[in-house]
């Protein structure tokens, strides 16, 4: 059968009331699934979207393009579980993505081809339930699948196996987040005691301070290898406060047996943290918190106030990377506490990219270190600003368009792009 | 038939849900002075269907169950059958109360034939005789009640059930989803005994349960029900489940 064109603004009508009313029944070669705010599920979006990837299909992320959509290809089994997952796409053919690409061409966007579903590990002690790291919730609700390592993993390699490593609220100075004080008779804590003193034994560490130093510096080895580190709450500060520790003592005493070197600070070797330097350690063991790398200081008498945060808007063709960790369709977040909850601007490294900022408070930062990359994001949970423990996890199925959540997740696919060269580094 | 709630709300709700709804919102908004909440006053704010008896707002006259039945049985009484089920429903403790606002929902989209049929099985329920109720209502399944009633009273027989006799809730859930895919009641159905498998345990159960979920989900995405129905299937889905 032929039909006779229809020209002009008529054809185009056309096609976008089709586009509107027909979208799960027109035959198509794409699925566009919007990022904007017209997307019912932006999260589980993010699980379709890795779901093509791991049937070895091919995906776009269209950057700045209606919120960071995703291009999909047309088949089945993607509209099944769009259907199953909550995701709304629209169906759209050769003609209409050519549209896009023009849009796409002439303003501060880019398309940018997904090929691999990364291979997640998620940095936990065994026995952990999922609902206390946001990342773990994040992943788990989107539907993507992950594998859990710790010390023991960690130190015997398998980090390899693994593209992109999440760490949470892990302390890696070894002093137990310097819960102590206010925990000393709770189960938890003693189970956590003895969990990681046994694994340092079992490692032949002296003590757990050392055993979490030897895990950083895998970590580190593993970015410079070529990974992809994610990190947020304090995992991020006592990465770096455990790497740049090397050749001093920070940790109090109820840690190692000893007391804090006085002079640590001074003896801090930052050339081997990832992303901080010339930062004041807080070796007192009765104050909760590590160092003036966090600007909020949660469980200390002088903690600051939330505000909300600001992501930056980068140039999708010349920042592809930075611009793949802001989509987003807010601009404006929440902000939350974390043991460390955003990190003081004068303590990051000159080559850091600041993602998101409030005033001299850097929320969300990444950068780059040997052929990997990592990126840290301060605070616990995004959709609970004042996380305690024993709070109920966070249900996501009251937040599936959480802005915060959307960045962990940025993270997650960031890893499968293949986007060209960075011209600003 | 809706219903504006009152001061502070401006939803529109379905009347049954609006009574409840005007306590609700008279919890979040300012009190009115000598305004004291009965169930009287909240059926009063509503503009439901048509004039309320004057006998149910005496204050003091609860309407019977055979009277409730009595009313939803006849044309001409049908409405105010609807708003007795009101007044009964918030004299009654929650337990009992959600028998007689299941009774509403049903009442609300069947004829007066079954209608009649579900007040009288709600009421053998009401005295803990939910089997009895629900042989009632099996009994007028096999009569010449229309379609879309049959299926309403067939939800409404496994609502009875699920308390007492929750296996075979879920056999009548099952042939509810069989008979009549394409009822209102199939996507809380389709709900209802995926939550009753997964409540067995088993991997057949689980199967089962994710099967009947993801048809809900292909076939109606964006009902209310899906998010739960997304929930438990990837519960339902997850290894250690």
């Amino acid at each position: 059968m032929k039909i006779r064109p229809i020209p002009g603004l008529l054809s185009g009508l056309v096609l976008a009331v089709l586009l509107v009313f027909l979208p799960g029944t027109a035959a198509a070669q794409y699925l566009l699934v919007p990022m904007d705010r017209s997307q019912s599920n932006h999260l589980r979006a993010y699980g379709l979207t890795y779901s093509v990837l791991e049937d070895a299909g091919e995906a776009e992320w269209f950057l700045n393009y209606r919120g960071g959509s995703f291009l999909l290809p047309d088949q089945d089994r993607v509209r099944r579980e769009a259907a199953l997952r909550g995701v709304s796409f629209q169906a759209v053919d050769g003609g209409e993505v050519a549209r896009i690409r023009g849009i796409i061409q002439n303003g501060n966007m880019d398309a940018v081809p997904l090929e691999t579903a990364p291979r997640i590990a998620v940095y936990t002690p065994p026995n952990t339930p999922p609902w206390d790291d946001a990342v773990t919730l994040a992943l788990e609700y989107a539907g993507i699948p992950y594998e859990t390592v710790w010390d023991g993993d960690v130190l015997e390699g398998r980090l390899v196996d693994f593209d992109w490593l999440h760490l949470h609220h892990e302390d890696f100075t070894g002093q137990y987040s310097k819960f102590f004080l206010t925990y000393a008779g709770t189960s938890w804590l003693q189970e956590e005691v003895a969990r990681n003193q046994e694994v340092a034994r079992r490692f032949g560490y002296p003590h757990v301070p050392a055993l979490k130093r030897a895990v950083a510096e895998t970590i580190r080895s593993y970015v410079l290898e070529g990974g992809f580190l994610f990190a947020m709450c304090s995992a991020t500060e006592t990465l770096d406060l455990a790497l740049a520790s090397h050749a001093t003592d920070i940790t109090a005493s109820f840690a190692n047996g000893r007391p804090p070197d006085r002079d640590a600070s001074a003896r801090m070797d930052w050339s081997r943290a990832l992303a901080f330097q010339g930062a004041e350690v807080q070796t007192s063991p009765s104050v909760s918190a590590f160092s003036d790398i966090d600007t909020h200081q949660v469980n200390t008498p002088w903690r600051q106030a939330l505000s909300s945060f600001t992501l930056f808007e980068f140039s999708a063709k010349i920042d592809p990377v930075a611009s793949m960790l802001v989509q987003n369709h807010e601009a404006v977040l929440r902000d939350f506490y974390g043991l460390t909850t955003a990190f003081s601007e004068d303590r990051l490294k000159p080559g850091a990219t600041i993602l998101a900022r409030d005033r001299d408070r850097v929320k969300y930062v990444h950068g780059t270190a040997g052929e990997g990359t990592w990126t840290f994001f301060g605070g616990h949970d995004p959709e609970d600003p004042e996380h305690k423990i024993g709070d109920a996890p966070t249900n996501l199925d009251l937040h599936p368009d959480s802005p915060g959540y959307r960045l962990i997740l940025n993270n997650v696919l960031f890893p499968a792009a293949r986007p060209r060269p960075l011209k600003t580094q | 038939m809706s219903a504006s709630p009152g001061p502070g709300c401006s939803v529109t709700v379905p009347v049954w849900s609006a009574a409840l709804l005007t306590a609700t919102c008279l919890l979040l908004a300012p009190p009115v002075p000598g305004h004291a909440l009965t169930p009287e006053a909240a059926v009063r704010s509503l503009s439901g269907p048509g004039p309320i008896s004057p006998e149910f707002l005496s204050g003091d006259s609860i309407p019977s169950a055979e009277e409730v039945a009595r009313l939803l049985g006849a044309q001409d009484s049908r409405d105010q059958g609807l708003q007795a089920i009101i007044l009964r429903a918030s004299s009654l403790p929650t337990d009992r109360a959600t028998l007689w606002i299941q009774l509403l929902a049903t009442a609300e989209r069947t004829g007066v034939e079954a209608g009649g049929l579900a007040a009288r099985a709600v009421a053998r329920a009401d005295e803990r005789d939910a089997p009895g109720g629900v042989a009632l209502l099996l009994q007028g399944l096999d009569g010449g009640l229309p379609e879309e009633d049959r299926a309403a009273l067939l939800a409404l027989a496994s609502h009875l059930l699920t308390d007492p006799e929750p296996v075979r809730a879920a056999e009548l859930r099952r042939r509810l989803i069989r008979e009549w895919p394409d009822a209102l009641e199939i996507p809380e159905a389709q709900v209802q005994l995926a939550r009753h498998l997964l409540g067995q345990g088993g991997e057949a159960a689980r199967e089962e349960a994710v099967e009947i979920l993801e048809a809900l989900l292909l076939r109606r995405p964006s009902h209310p029900l899906a998010p739960e129905a997304r929930r438990l299937r990837q519960g339902a889905l997850r290894p250690d489940s």
